[in-house]
């Protein structure tokens, strides 16, 4: 069994006195993937944006499990965050805005080296060399600019600058919903054998319940900002408890045409 | 023979862009058969949202339509080519609404921000019917209680921003189909929308479809979709069509390798913790690059491949 | 999902080819910014582009229409040097005013490159080089005189230095008051942002050509033409910076929010880096066209107050001075070509218009196409 890397209690978050997470509590254990997975306005974008600290929490603790022993992440300041960074990364949704337009590939991959003060010129550009071979980029991207790639290519890049400091748990938040099919199971297999190669830990945020079935270990269903279920993938998908689930997992149009539901079996399906 | 509601052939449309020409549509064939639901599928780039574009002769430049015809046939009337009509055609404003209509991918940008949704389905009637404004409110109430909106005397003089993403999708069907169409083209009407609420207004197609008895032509990326709700599915890649057959020809027994491929690359088929198949993994490049003209198959399926690999699928 | 264009090789062009490209094809804004480069030339070199100084007077030619440049003489010969005829002046009985007519027995040649008037090029190099000259005998007045018998083409050029140069020096200023305030406002958020917000309602709030007028009429007349010169910059710019600090704050506000931004912050990013380095370079090419569409409200400006006496005043040549002269239907009438500044100060406003408008379509189109997938 492998130790918790994070561990969250409690945590709530509100905007303008509406809680759009609350009284949430889980942990991570290291080396697997845990999903969160939701509908939209479930709170499951703004729960990982309080555990990366891009937003503040109003209340609960993130301990986490660093190098140099756990943390609360939740009261650290910034300047005591900077450490901890390098360990937590996060790959974003949108391919296109989460590349600064106008720095090159090279100088988007450099960057988070040279925050972190990581070795020389000649052996930042080996580390980058390096990231985009596992990423499966050729070398010639380097002095590219975003635009010149495919939603695909791009993600690839985010996910190779998310992994240029080494973390050990990384944050996707929807990373391969905006892609097309056959694109997306390129990036899920790529995050699987960076996954193992590298052991990372993912917390896989998701809409699509078919992704998260396919790669999570264990899953985090979430609506109104609170944990309706929680538990192994095996379990939840095959033996749902809550309502909810049952109603999610029905609403999952199946690509067999033989288990096209009738009208009227999906007018049950509404809560 | 075949009832067809709408002839495509060789239909070509191009982009002119500061780097060349860029061909959106390849001189792409297929027929829509009347009462039925048919889903064109692809990827982004495979040119399925610029075909449901040229059929409202709505391609704007720097895109033009290239070539090819568009035989529209109602029922009842006479078939004509819709890429034939001029500009000032009557028959092009009765395109527009009156025969075919279109449900959007983003409720929001569809519907205007500073009409009430009553105003904005009545004016839909009103753009095709000469009748009185008090007729065209009660139509639209009539229509907006059909596709499931309820306490309709206070949600009528509501303004879109007052509905939620699934409720505005409501909307946007009442209007496309309040003039009812013969031929409603959806194009990603569930995209942007939540699995449960998508569920929901798949449903509403199909039970509309089967009532109102019209033709649909559904455009989407989502293999699930397409399988819930399509009775005859079009592949489509890079502007061509690759394969046509019926829903279950496709998704059960797939002959083109992209198909097949597109179908090994949805993680809901794949068995948990085995890899995914891509697209690249099941072809060479060779296979699908290269345009080859539709073939038909003795079991009614149409699909382009190279005479070797066709050669080998009759076979087996 | 869009089906956009499919994909072409674009390769390492970076954004900034990428408006160049557009903006190439933007007919008007092209022949703009070779209009506005060449007089902006002209305009610092006006001492050898002219071949008169300010105040040089032709007591020959007092209020004389503008002369024509001739390659073919009164006997149809050609000749390749081009030349110009003196004038007569005889005075109309009825009007008492002189009237000039070409006297085809002066004929003046123009030499280019050639010496003439003494003068000091940015008051550093000593010469009597000009870029044309009739030589030492006769004279060449291509837009006419004044009433002082003073050459207007020289008059316009040296005008332009002051009128274009406050344009710039006064877009510079707005520069950087609004990208100060609005920067301090949008980042630092709070109170900061709303004080600065009030004071920006405000200075919008005032009609701002009554407040320039007041302003600038309590510039000290003891003042030196150069004093009043910044005086005048300071108080346009005074209420230029409001429009662009408010468009630096939105785009701070907008900014802060975007993906790649807080990917800087995830990663560690000291909020000095952030700014420079993610921030201020994505809104660079706004500032640009802002900056460009501003510039002609400062020409104008600029001309307003002079035209009205409270601006510049001479021996200060600028075009706003130069028009103050045709501020009477007489002037209007007799000597139209005293308007000539006037065309100027019209033909590089819309020059400037036309140009902003060209960046901005190059520029805009990329936030656009990031394709909504």
């Amino acid at each position: 069994m492998n130790e918790n890397l994070l561990e969250v209690s409690n945590l709530t978050k509100c905007f303008d006195e509406a809680p759009v997470v609350s009284d949430v509590s889980f942990s991570v254990k290291s080396s697997e993937t845990l999903g969160i997975v939701g509908e939209s306005g479930s709170g499951k974008t703004t729960l990982v944006r309080c555990i990366l600290r891009a937003i503040d929490p109003d209340s609960g603790t993130i301990l986490y499990n660093s190098q140099n022993g756990w943390r609360e992440m939740q009261v650290l300041t910034n300047v005591d965050l900077i450490p901890l960074r390098r360990e937590i990364q996060m790959v974003f949704q949108d391919p296109f805005s989460s590349l600064n337009p106008r720095m090159t590939i090279s100088e988007i991959l450099e960057e988070p080296l040279i925050i972190h003060g990581v070795g020389d010129k000649s052996s930042r550009r080996k580390l980058v060399l390096d990231m985009l071979a596992k990423v499966q980029l050729s070398k010639d991207t380097l002095t590219r600019f975003p635009h010149a790639f495919s939603g695909g290519q791009r993600q690839r890049i985010g996910i190779a600058r998310a992994l240029m400091l080494r973390p050990k748990l990384v944050v996707c938040d929807e990373s391969v919903s905006a892609l097309d099919v056959s694109v997306q199971a390129q990036v899920i297999n790529l995050l699987e054998d960076l996954q193992e190669e590298l052991g990372l830990t993912y917390i896989f945020v998701a809409h699509d319940l078919s992704v998260i079935r396919h790669i999570c270990d264990r899953v985090l269903v979430m609506r109104h900002g609170r944990v309706v279920e929680h538990g192994l993938v095996e379990n939840v998908f095959s033996d749902p408890k809550e309502d909810y689930t049952k109603l999610l997992l029905s609403a999952i149009p199946s690509p067999d045409p033989d288990i096209r539901l009738r009208p009227e079996d999906r007018k049950r399906l509404v809560l | 023979m075949t009832d067809n509601i709408l002839e495509i052939r060789d239909l070509a449309v191009q982009f002119k862009t500061d780097f060349g020409v860029t061909r959106a549509l390849n001189g792409i064939s297929f027929e829509l058969p009347r009462g039925k639901v048919t889903a064109v599928v692809g990827e982004s780039g495979s040119g399925k949202s610029v075909t449901a574009n040229a059929i409202m002769r709505l391609i704007n430049p720097p895109g033009k339509i290239a070539s090819g015809n568009l035989i529209f046939s109602p029922d009842g009337g006479t078939p004509f080519d819709i890429i034939a009509l001029k500009e000032t055609d009557p028959r092009l404003v009765q395109i527009r609404g009156d025969l075919i209509s279109m449900v959007f991918q983003e409720p929001m940008t569809a519907l205007s921000p500073v009409y009430s949704v009553g105003n904005q389905v009545a004016e839909a009637i009103l753009c095709h019917r000469h009748i009185t404004k008090q007729q065209a409110w009660r139509e639209a109430a009539e229509m907006l209680v059909r596709v499931g909106i309820d306490d309709i005397s206070r949600r009528i003089h509501q303004y879109p921003f007052e509905f939620s993403g699934g409720m505005r999708q409501r909307v946007v069907i009442a209007m496309a189909l309040v003039c009812n169409p013969e031929l409603l083209i959806c194009d990603e009407p569930t995209t942007a929308l939540d699995v449960t609420i998508q569920a929901e207004i798949l449903t509403l197609i199909l039970n509309l479809q089967q009532e109102l008895n019209n033709s649909v032509l559904f455009i989407t990326h989502d293999l699930g979709v397409v399988a819930q709700t399509a009775d005859q599915v079009i592949v489509m890649y890079q502007g061509r069509v690759l394969e046509i057959g019926s829903v279950r020809q496709i998704l059960k027994a797939p002959l083109h390798p992209y198909t097949r491929g597109l179908l090994a690359a949805i993680p809901a088929l794949a068995k948990k913790g085995q890899r995914l198949e891509t697209i690249a993994s099941v072809v060479g490049d060779e296979d699908i690059e290269t345009p080859y003209p539709l073939t038909r198959l003795k079991d009614g399926r149409q699909i382009s491949l190279s005479p070797q690999a066709l050669e080998r699928i009759i076979n087996e | 999902m869009s089906d956009s264009p499919l994909e072409f090789d674009l390769d390492e062009v970076s954004p900034r080819q990428l408006i160049w490209q557009r903006f190439k094809r933007h007919r008007l804004a092209m022949v703009s910014i070779v209009f506005l480069v060449l007089i902006y030339l002209m305009a610092g070199f006006c001492e050898f582009v002219t071949p008169y100084g300010t105040e040089t007077r032709n007591v020959k030619a007092i209020n004389a229409p503008p002369m024509t440049i001739r390659f073919v003489d009164e006997g149809g010969q050609i000749s390749l040097r081009p030349f110009v005829y003196g004038y007569d002046m005889h005075v109309n009985a009825d009007t008492w005013m002189r009237e000039y007519t070409e006297n085809t027995n002066f004929r003046y040649p123009i030499y280019f490159f050639s010496r003439g008037e003494r003068y000091r090029l940015w008051g550093l190099i000593d010469t009597d080089l000009h870029l044309f000259t009739t030589g030492h005998k006769g004279y060449v007045h291509f837009f006419g005189t004044d009433q002082l018998g003073r050459d207007l083409f020289s008059r316009v050029f040296y005008g332009a230095r002051i009128s274009l140069s406050i344009g710039i020096v006064g877009v510079v200023l707005t520069l950087f008051l609004g990208i100060f305030f609005g920067g301090v406002a949008g980042y630092l958020g709070g109170i900061v942002d709303r004080l600065v917000q009030r004071i920006i309602e405000v200075l919008q709030s005032l009609p701002t050509l009554p407040l320039w007028m007041a302003l600038s009429a309590a510039l000290p007349v003891a003042w030196s033409s150069i004093g009043v010169y910044f005086g005048i910059t300071i108080i346009l710019s005074l209420f230029g910076w409001p429009v662009l600090a408010r468009q630096v704050r939105g785009r701070f506000l907008a900014l802060r929010e975007e993906d790649f931004v807080i990917s800087a912050r995830l990663l560690g990013a000291s909020r000095m880096r952030i700014i420079f380095k993610h921030m201020l370079p994505s809104f660079t090419s706004h500032t640009i066209t802002t900056a460009t569409l501003a510039i002609p409200g400062m020409i104008l400006g600029e001309t307003a107050l002079s035209f009205l006496g409270i601006g510049l005043r001479p021996p200060v040549v600028s075009w706003g001075v130069l028009m103050q002269q045709a501020q009477n239907y007489q002037v209007i009438v007799m000597t139209p070509w005293l308007l000539i500044p006037g065309l100027f100060v019209v033909l590089t406003v819309m020059a400037f218009n036309f140009l902003g408008d060209g960046l901005r379509d190059a520029i805009d189109p990329y936030s656009a196409n990031r394709e909504a997938s």
